[in-house]
């Protein structure tokens, strides 16, 4: 029953920085709060801090360096504002399941993507855009996408151009159908 | 007593019996093309280790490749996410998914970590490691027993690098050699974790080894990684160095292993760079004790 209660605390620890450096900070108070029993609380108290705020954050590195490979046009656009706003990002928890790397990038794409300005950014938007319907067409075997994009995206070129990408998948279809559209006025 | 003496005695003589694979590779994607494109003759690997989670809800050319991949080389398929040591069970949709996978492959053995990776609702993203306590070994011996009623395929398990020490009343050595005979379990060795353990947590290696139940290392792992604060960091990104090979050397004078897997996660490069890397692994492998049935 320990061991129960300690997986739980040490999972709640690990991935939720702000929880992680209360506790830190106020390990018997942090535990009081938890509602933590005695023979866990004496394991927690006996903790390295070091190892446990280093383990933690190789936790959010993988994390990262997961995001790094799904979104890589992004990353490469943000540069090392991407790692920044990752980490701001990475407060929320991992997604559950087998694909669960896969659907943190779309997440973090909607988080970047919200956070951006109508009239500007729009080459960013547009890569966010298009990276994020790529993940999802990896995550879902039906459905159906389109998008306007401003800038030539297919080739990925800021060049503007503008385009209407239509992607389709309906049940029992072996892969999605894609269309890419040039519109007038480009 | 006596009973159990002999199923033990079944078990080591039936992980004896397992096939020699020989060297091979963890399959990433960036080195599809050449080793399916590249004549077998050509081949630098023996067979490969195939990550679980990217075939557990495959897409349709995740499927392609599995085909194709099974079609050249064995396949070892490696879990990451099955969770082990929770204490509060497996996730029985998971599970259901990983035995049909493996059935599918039908490999010699395949292997999961002494970890834990999620609890409470909460995907923790890697590997967490387990206290070395009793409590641990009857959970981890509980949710095994429950796998094997599943998967008919021998499981063999992995020690993990653990940045956090959750200590406990049993020794690393003494936890992992309990488990392997209380499970029944096979052992993957990684050498790497092995010596990234050793190095950041102030203990000889060579020691830990002497505590293992040596009939029971059927595969062994190794890699590279980098010094972060102080302290090595498992990342799969860079060649071996020199201290892992000689544990392998360590390893492979005293008994033989069924297969040697090179791991590379990071900065992966082409093939043929990790050519010397996979042939250093063969010639040590060569120089083991022929393998034998052990009673």
């Amino acid at each position: 029953m320990a061991l129960l209660e300690l997986q739980q605390v040490l999972a709640r620890l690990y991935t939720d920085a702000a929880l992680l450096e209360g506790f830190l900070a106020e390990p018997q108070a942090s535990c009081e709060r938890l509602q933590v029993s005695e023979p866990v609380r004496n394991q927690l108290l006996v903790l390295s801090a070091s190892e446990l705020r280093f383990f933690a954050d190789s936790l959010r590195q993988k994390r990262y360096l997961m995001v790094c490979k799904l979104l890589p046009r992004s990353k490469a656009l943000l540069a090392e504002a991407f790692k920044a706003e990752f980490m701001s990002y990475a407060q929320a928890p991992l997604p559950q399941g087998s694909k669960k790397h896969q659907l943190d990038a779309v997440a973090f794409a909607n988080y970047l993507l919200a956070s951006l300005k109508s009239s500007e950014d729009s080459w960013l938007r547009d890569q966010l855009l298009f990276e994020k319907i790529c993940l999802q067409t990896q995550l879902q075997e039906r459905g159906c996408f389109c998008q306007i994009f401003r800038h030539a995206i297919w080739a990925n070129s800021s060049k503007p151009l503008t385009s209407l990408g239509f992607w389709l998948r309906l049940p029992g279809w072996a892969g999605w159908w894609h269309l890419r559209l040039p519109l007038p006025g480009s | 007593m006596v009973a159990v003496a002999a199923a033990v005695a079944v078990t080591k003589a039936s992980l004896a019996a397992l096939p020699q694979l020989g060297v091979g590779l963890g399959f990433r994607p960036a080195f599809a093309a050449e080793l399916l494109q590249m004549p077998l003759e050509q081949s630098p690997v023996d067979f490969l280790e195939i990550t679980v989670e990217h075939y557990l809800d495959p897409t349709p050319a995740k499927r392609a490749e599995l085909e194709r991949l099974r079609e050249r080389f064995t396949l070892i398929p490696h879990g990451l996410n099955l969770s082990l040591g929770s204490a509060e069970g497996l996730d029985p949709a998971y599970l259901k998914k990983l035995a049909a996978l493996i059935e599918l492959i039908d490999p010699p053995w395949w292997s999961e970590h002494i970890c834990f990776t999620r609890a409470a609702g909460i995907e923790i993203g890697h590997l967490a490691p387990l206290p070395f306590t009793q409590e641990a070994l009857d959970v981890l011996c509980r949710n095994i027993a429950q796998v094997k009623g599943l998967i008919a395929q021998p499981l063999i398990l992995e020690n993990i690098t653990y940045m956090l020490n959750l200590g406990g009343e049993l020794s690393e050595g003494a936890f992992l050699a309990e488990l392997l005979e209380r499970s029944d379990c096979g052992l993957l060795l990684d050498l790497t974790n092995l010596h990234t353990n050793a190095l950041n947590h102030g203990y000889q290696a060579l020691e830990l080894l002497q505590e293992l139940p040596w009939q029971r290392i059927v595969q062994l792992h190794f890699a590279g990684g980098y010094f972060d604060q102080g302290r090595l960091i498992d990342s799969h990104s860079q060649p071996a160095p020199e201290e892992v090979w000689q544990l392998m050397a360590s390893v492979l004078e005293r008994t033989p292993v069924k297969g040697v897997i090179l791991e590379r996660d990071e900065q992966i490069p082409a093939l043929s760079e990790l050519r010397p890397e996979l042939e250093r692994a063969r010639q040590l492998c060569q120089q083991s004790p022929p393998s034998r049935i052990l009673g």
